[in-house]
């Protein structure tokens, strides 16, 4: 994984971290607001689906998947695109969203912040 | 009846003074319930499945919510279709233990406080699902209560 990152409804980024040491994060910022876009379009053609969008858009080297709650909140997770088969990764890669989204709850749900 | 009077009038007179401190107090029970309602939607909204329809989150909050809060659904849905949601709980949980009158007037006008809160909630949750409202609640006879929910456009 190279970058988590989650917006907000509006599209204003609330949390982005970048784990390539060799990326600036600029460049992360930028791959994550053209997916904004991307999001938009699979959330048009899906409408009452699952909240895990898939992958959104393959750049060079890397992966781009896309998760939306229900109030707005999008997650974002670049990865390296690996050899094992798609089915398994989106499995993995939306076990991984799940878990970002119950931390983000727990997060926002913690009167100490 | 007398000494009731005496007691409680010093709080509900209408005087400046005393519309001002209800002013405040509704401002802040309100505020604090639509955080409190914020993160009940960040925390309940369903993982299985999208919700889109206005609607359909309404009466998210009346079902599934109103069970987490007060172990209870709303009896009552009525809509307009055009942005108007009235909900209606007829043993609204905060008022069934309380004493008054058997809920005259002057009973729900005191019990007002008490169900500024949910308000803030209701407001708090459909914000969450990105929906701007107003919530208004009005009380004819506890423990009855009934919510009332616009959604205000932005335009």
């Amino acid at each position: 994984i190279h970058c988590v990152a989650i917006l907000n409804r509006q599209g204003n980024p609330l949390y982005l971290r970048n784990f390539d040491k060799q990326q600036e994060d600029v460049k992360f910022h930028y791959l994550v607001y053209t997916s904004c876009d991307v999001i938009e379009e699979r959330l048009e053609e899906n409408k009452n689906g699952d909240l895990f969008l898939g992958l959104l858009q393959t750049i060079g080297d890397m992966a781009v998947y896309g998760y939306m709650t229900n109030t707005g909140k999008k997650i974002i997770l670049v990865t390296s695109v690996s050899i094992e088969s798609a089915a398994i990764r989106s499995a993995r890669i939306k076990e991984i969203c799940q878990s970002v989204h119950a931390a983000y709850i727990a997060m926002v749900c913690n009167p100490f912040n | 009846m007398e000494t009731d009077s005496a007691a409680t009038s010093g709080w509900l007179e209408p005087s400046n003074n005393n519309n001002e401190l209800l002013e405040r107090v509704y401002v802040k029970l309100e505020s604090v319930g639509f955080r409190v309602g914020k993160r009940l939607a960040e925390r309940f909204a369903p993982m299985s499945r999208r919700l889109s329809d206005t609607l359909d989150i309404v009466k998210f909050v009346c079902k599934d919510l109103w069970m987490l809060l007060f172990n209870r659904q709303i009896d009552n849905l009525k809509t307009n279709h055009r942005g108007v949601y009235v909900l209606q709980d007829n043993k609204f949980k905060w008022f069934l233990h309380m004493s008054g009158n058997n809920g005259g007037a002057g009973a729900a006008r005191r019990a007002q406080p008490y169900i500024w809160f949910p308000c803030g909630i209701i407001r708090g949750i459909l914000d969450g699902f990105g929906i701007s409202t107003v919530v208004v609640a009005e009380t004819l006879g506890l423990p009855q209560c009934t919510f009332q929910i616009r959604v205000v456009s932005d335009e």
